[in-house]
């Protein structure tokens, strides 16, 4: 939706938030000490004719830094000198309960055209109304950041937060890519500039310079863990005797991407037994299956291990890492099996029945504050 | 009642299993309702976990379903051993000319009775000291009224093939096999559901039988969903075994009518107490031992 569209919708509603009804309006040409401003609107409240003008800033972006943004130049322009005194108003496409709550604490209001706002004048009003759902979704993202390849750029800032010795900042673009192919994910240097751009505006990362940093890690692992559906195009159930011989099969086939799941990876961080069957991401079901020295079992309880056809590619990201110690607190190299990263069975945690939730509960106080348990 | 059997069932099956564990095995709903208890408490995996089951509570029964081993039959010593452990334990054998010998009720109290009823295999025709007929097995020669008979159970066939053996309380039990037990409650099943169809019994009759069948229905699909690991793999050594038994056919004749006929008869009456995928899988176990035999 672009300024123009959004301003002739706006115009024709007549109604600012029920009850408060659009008198008059008037386009900005001529406001020089309006700068930031858009519309003039005269509001009255029909119960008993009180009248309200605001300066209004069309913001046809609703992301949160997009919001952000408007709210401090509309601030602003309405504390500038003027004849009129002037109350700030927002007007988007959606506003969602959390930027309400923004201009709320900001002391500005903000209507949408989803029949969403709040309308503040402290000391004489206040209207909220929130629930209605976004019919312009493209209005708030500028691409899925959470999914898919492009989660690959979160993921790589929180194993970062997560590492007692690095910090959730990188130098420049070209790094982020870096770190991502280290830890085994496939993505392009466009697919990792769109994902930044579209995790600033949610101001989750923030950049200075070139140097890109993130500020809201936890409000990214809970878009990570709502995002997750991974797509499972075929399923499998083996019998084997020798799981460890097995793994080390899988991690000698080329071309074949593999990774214990999440949900089966849990009593790696987290005192619980997850039972069989192993879940092991695949990237080819058949190159699997012909690699590995096991019995079709068609009772899935039955399984030693489950075989997930999945191109998802947060299964198989930072998984290569993973050692134990022993009781000297000396590593032990566990035969290349790709267990999952904690973030990744977290996030299938999340998702997962109420005792893996409760499990999850555990496992997010590591991701963020710098770990102390022995995987690296 | 299942709990209430407890009591009444242990001192028997103990003196009983005394005179051979290997040749005794609790069938029925109670043998069901054991080793559900015995696997409620074990991490051991079964084709569906209870976690799963939409109605994990056990039916409710009075019958101790007991099959006795034929050598425990044919050992005249034994044989007469098993009705003093009856007598011990309060059962008189019934009255009844069709049940001699081979039921036994025991009063609990006014309104209470426990039924035990003895079953045996088919017999070889040259195990020496038995004697069978359509209703019966019992020792040969005779022993009057100092022996007990077992009542003729075609479909325990295979029933001494790889039992499930469990401990509760200290006190060892055995069980059929998932295969065994399956073509029991699937004849059950089809003999109750053809006597239901029957026009000619009186409609009480008529609803009894339908409810029976019912009952046979559901223990099927608890037989199977309960089914261990090492049973699983057990049910392929055990399918050609008896494949080419008559009571074999049987089960094999009512599975294909109940799962595949176009009233979905097995569907309607248990697919209720399954997710969906659960009552698939059950319909696929019993289908491989079933279809491919």
């Amino acid at each position: 939706m672009d300024t123009q569209l959004l301003q002739s919708q706006f115009l024709d509603s007549g109604v600012l938030l029920d009850p408060l009804r659009v008198e008059a309006t008037a386009i900005s040409p001529g406001w020089g000490t309006y700068r930031g401003a858009d519309l003039r609107v005269e509001a009255i409240l029909p119960s008993d004719g009180q009248r309200f003008v605001f300066a209004a800033a069309l913001q046809p972006r609703s992301t949160p830094k997009a919001i952000h943004q408007a709210i401090m130049e509309i601030r602003f322009c309405c504390q500038q000198e003027r004849d009129e005194p002037l109350l700030p108003l927002i007007v988007s496409p959606y506003l969602s309960a959390e930027r309400l709550n923004e201009l709320e604490e900001a002391g500005v209001s903000g209507v949408d055209l989803c029949g969403n706002g709040v309308i503040t004048i402290p000391g004489r009003l206040l209207i909220y109304r929130t629930g209605n759902s976004n019919s312009y979704p493209d209005s708030r993202t500028v691409s899925a950041p959470f999914r898919g390849k492009s989660s690959l750029v979160g993921r790589v800032f929180l194993s970062h937060a997560a590492n007692p010795d690095g910090a959730a900042k990188f130098d420049s673009l070209g790094d982020v890519r870096d770190a991502i192919l280290e830890k085994g994910g496939m993505i392009s240097m466009s697919q990792v500039s769109k994902a930044v751009s579209a995790l600033e505006e949610e101001r989750i990362l923030n950049t200075r310079g070139r140097s890109i940093f993130l500020v809201e890690p936890d409000q990214l692992l809970t878009e990570l863990a709502s995002a997750w559906r991974p797509s499972i195009k075929r399923k499998l159930n083996l019998r084997v005797t020798d799981w460890e011989q097995q793994a080390e099969r899988l991690s000698a086939v080329p071309d074949l991407d593999w990774a214990v799941t999440g949900e089966s990876s849990v009593s790696k961080y987290a005192a619980f037994s997850q039972g069989k069957p192993i879940r092991i991401a695949v990237s080819s079901l058949s190159l699997a299956r012909e690699n590995l020295d096991a019995k079709d079992e068609s009772i899935p309880n039955f399984a030693d291990i489950e075989l997930l056809e999945t191109s998802e590619s947060g299964f198989y990201f930072d998984t290569k890492h993973v050692v134990t110690r022993n009781l000297f607190d000396q590593p032990i190299d566990e035969i290349g099996t790709h267990w999952a990263s904690a973030l990744q069975t977290w996030i299938e945690l999340v998702n997962g029945d109420p005792r893996q939730q409760e499990v999850a509960g555990e496992i997010r106080d590591k991701l963020i504050i710098a770990p102390d348990y022995s995987l690296t | 009642m299942s709990n209430d059997l407890w009591p009444h069932f242990r001192p028997l099956w103990q003196d009983i299993s005394s005179l051979g564990q290997s040749k005794c095995l609790v069938a029925g709903g109670y043998g069901l309702y054991l080793k559900q208890q015995f696997l409620l408490s074990q991490q051991e995996r079964i084709v569906i976990p209870f976690g799963q089951w939409l109605d994990a509570t056990p039916r409710a029964t009075r019958d101790l379903d007991l099959v006795l081993g034929l050598d425990l039959i044919a050992d005249e010593a034994q044989n007469t051993a098993v009705l003093a452990a009856l007598e011990n334990q309060g059962f008189a054998v019934s009255e009844k000319p069709h049940d001699k010998r081979w039921k036994f009720l025991k009063s609990i109290d006014a309104n209470q009775l426990i039924i035990a009823e003895l079953h045996s295999p088919t017999p070889d025709d040259e195990v020496e000291h038995l004697a069978s007929d359509r209703v019966r097995v019992k020792h040969k020669p005779s022993l009057g009224d100092d022996g007990v008979h077992g009542r003729h159970n075609h479909e325990a066939v295979g029933g001494d093939l790889r039992p499930f053996r469990f401990t509760i309380d200290e006190v060892n039990i055995t069980v059929p096999n998932p295969v065994t037990w399956s073509v029991m409650k699937l004849v059950a099943a089809g003999d109750y559901r053809d006597r239901s169809a029957e026009t000619t019994r009186p409609s009480e009759n008529r609803q009894f039988a339908r409810n029976q069948a019912s009952k046979h229905a559901n223990d099927v699909c608890r037989a199977i969903a309960m089914m261990t690991i090492d049973e699983g793999d057990s049910a392929g050594d055990i399918v050609p075994a008896i494949a080419d038994s008559e009571p074999f056919k049987r089960a094999q004749a009512y599975f294909e009518a109940f799962f595949f006929a176009e009233d979905r008869w097995m569907e309607a009456v248990a697919g209720a107490n399954w997710q969906a995928d659960d009552f698939q899988l059950i319909q696929d176990v019993l289908s491989s031992w079933y279809t491919t035999a």
